[in-house]
């Protein structure tokens, strides 16, 4: 392989390594979103430039992204050295200079923080992520004609292809540590336990919010990073 | 000018405004780049969701003056009466943000146009006591705008279960300061936690229901909505403050009819309160389009809500005037 070759098969894998990288608010990826891009240098060195939708984003959900995209890009065979800059952010140095010595958040902001780690933070996240899946496949299961009760005796392997969203719901779960056995019941709370029949409704509900919730916000910030960067914002 | 639907006035209360002065000449000299980095913030929220035609140069938008807003708001913005609400963030900006002085001195000139609230800060402890029995002795007032992600010194904020915030909050119950207008802005302590945390709303709203005080987060507390809604349908003295929620109405309308038809799922139209926020908005544009829309019918029927005339009053100014007694004529009313 030609040296302009190999360092374009690095820029690609960077790029990819980036793009599985999410803002663990929105669940969506950095690239996408478009608050993330990589420079690959002929030695493999990365910089990495994160910019977020406002100079106030709290810095904690910052700081996992700039972790991740630290940790993602660090993996690729080929890469000599990380360097991700969050650029026009209040904490922007600290998070950045912070991430680039391996430094936990917690003491990189000992006086700010609890010393709880982010931890519970990003398992929030995630499970909100699960809900935003879970609930229009299962609202779609009822709709079709199911009865609650049949909803909540369908197991994991009652899914197919036909179900929209059923592999990013497993994709979600997974995640979470929840079983995705064949066998296992399909609708499940975020801590596992399934979900009865005469339950299922009022869960779906306060589901739907959560859904709501993410889905504006993340029409939100891709609006915002537009008006401040003058970038294409993502679809409705 | 009043907004006329059918030939009939509408009673339009705005319940989030400021009268702000971001302009270069009031940033602290040791703290511009904050100073300088909020009101662009603003700048953008303004920019993003506003139809072009009402977006504003930088430098208006720093520092506009007495007859913008009385333009903007009155003459051709159909408010009857819009309510102050102080941001002070002294951190960062000399004489402050917007604070119950500059406030005040509208005030004094149209006190049939404006409500003036007063603030507190549960770091300020006894001399931020005695400064808000100062501002209820002469000013009357019958709310507070509380911003917990305020910056002060070392400390990026603070919660409203904090012993000092209830001793504060005790104080407003004594003086009959019975709305507790809450922004959740990004508090930024303990910084590992989720950041828009509204929980410390559902505890002293329990707590202080009987003592008659009413809590109104602002922003619906976006960007957690579920958080605010389920805190909202047990707790009967919580309300939804409007304000950054009306502008999707233009410019993500699917997402104004999501979020809206999840409010009335969950609070209903009783406790709901329009809000302009000027100036990150102007109220003209957001009224119309306010009487003008109606959700989609797969939302109306999805979730079970409906957007009528009678709640759209109620949204635009009854529910408002009820919280601070403010005189609707009989005409204005809805029936029932």
């Amino acid at each position: 392989m030609s040296a302009t070759s190999a360092a374009a098969s690095l820029r690609e894998a960077v790029t990819a390594a980036l793009d599985a990288v999410t803002d663990p608010e929105l669940d969506r990826s950095l690239v996408e979103l478009g608050f993330a891009g990589a420079a690959v240098d002929g030695a493999g060195h990365v910089t990495v430039e994160l910019r977020l939708p406002t100079f106030w984003c709290a810095p904690n959900f910052a700081y996992l992204m700039v972790q991740d995209a630290h940790d993602a890009v660090a993996r690729v065979p080929g890469v000599a050295s990380v360097s991700v800059r969050l650029v026009d952010h209040f904490a922007g140095e600290e998070i950045s200079s912070g991430v680039a010595v391996g430094r936990s958040f917690d003491d990189a902001f000992d006086e700010a923080a609890d010393g709880g780690g982010l931890d519970p933070l990003r398992r929030l996240f995630h499970v909100k992520a699960f809900t935003s899946r879970q609930e229009p496949l299962l609202r779609r299961l009822l709709r079709e004609g199911r009865t609650p009760a049949e909803v909540a005796r369908m197991r994991v392997s009652d899914l197919d292809e036909a179900h929209a969203g059923g592999r990013e719901y497993l994709d979600k779960r997974r995640r979470l540590g929840l079983s995705v056995d064949p066998a296992a019941p399909l609708a499940v709370r975020p801590n596992g336990l399934p979900i009865a029949a005469e339950e299922l409704v009022p869960y779906l509900d306060r589901a739907r919010v959560i859904r709501v919730s993410v889905e504006a916000n993340t029409a939100f910030c891709s609006s915002m990073l537009a008006t401040r960067y003058g970038k294409a914002e993502l679809k409705e | 000018m009043a907004y006329k639907h059918n030939g009939e006035d509408v009673f339009v209360v705005d319940s989030h405004v400021h009268f702000w002065d971001a302009s270069p000449a009031n940033w602290r000299p040791d703290a511009s780049v904050y100073a300088e980095g909020w009101i662009n913030c603003f700048y953008d929220y303004h920019k993003n969701l506003s139809p072009p035609e009402w977006v504003w140069p930088l430098p208006k938008y720093q520092k506009y003056t007495e007859q913008d807003i009385m333009k903007d708001l009155f003459d051709e913005g159909y408010v009857d009466v819009a309510i102050f609400l102080p941001t002070y963030l002294k951190d960062w900006y000399t004489k402050g943000f917007n604070t119950i002085d500059q406030d005040a001195v509208l005030v004094e000139k149209y006190p049939q146009k404006f409500i003036l609230n007063g603030r507190w800060d549960a770091r300020d402890g006894e001399a931020g006591r005695k400064q808000l029995r100062e501002d209820h002795a002469r000013w009357g007032i019958k709310g507070v705008k509380l911003y917990t992600a305020e910056w002060k010194g070392a400390s990026k904020g603070w919660k409203l279960t904090d012993d000092e915030s209830r001793r504060f909050l005790d104080l407003c119950a004594e003086l009959g300061i019975v709305n507790i207008h809450v922004h959740k802005g990004p508090t930024i302590w303990p910084l590992n936690r989720d950041s828009f945390d509204v929980a410390d709303v559902d505890d002293v709203a329990t707590q202080y229901r009987d003592a008659g005080l009413r809590f109104i987060v602002e922003h619906c507390g976006l960007p957690r909505l579920e958080d605010f809604c389920w805190i909202g349908t047990q707790e009967p003295n919580v309300y939804g403050g409007l304000a950054v929620v009306m502008p999707f109405i233009h410019a993500r309308p699917r997402y104004f009819a999501e979020v809206l038809s999840e409010m009335l799922w969950w609070l209903g139209e009783d406790r709901l309160t329009f809000a302009s926020d000027y100036a990150l908005w102007s109220p003209k544009w957001l009224v119309e389009k306010f009487m003008a829309f109606e959700l989609p019918d797969d939302i109306k029927e999805q979730k079970g809500v409906d957007l009528t005339l009678e709640s759209k009053k109620k949204i635009l100014g009854l529910n408002a005037a009820k919280l601070y007694d403010i005189k609707v004529p009989a005409a204005q009313m809805v029936s029932g």
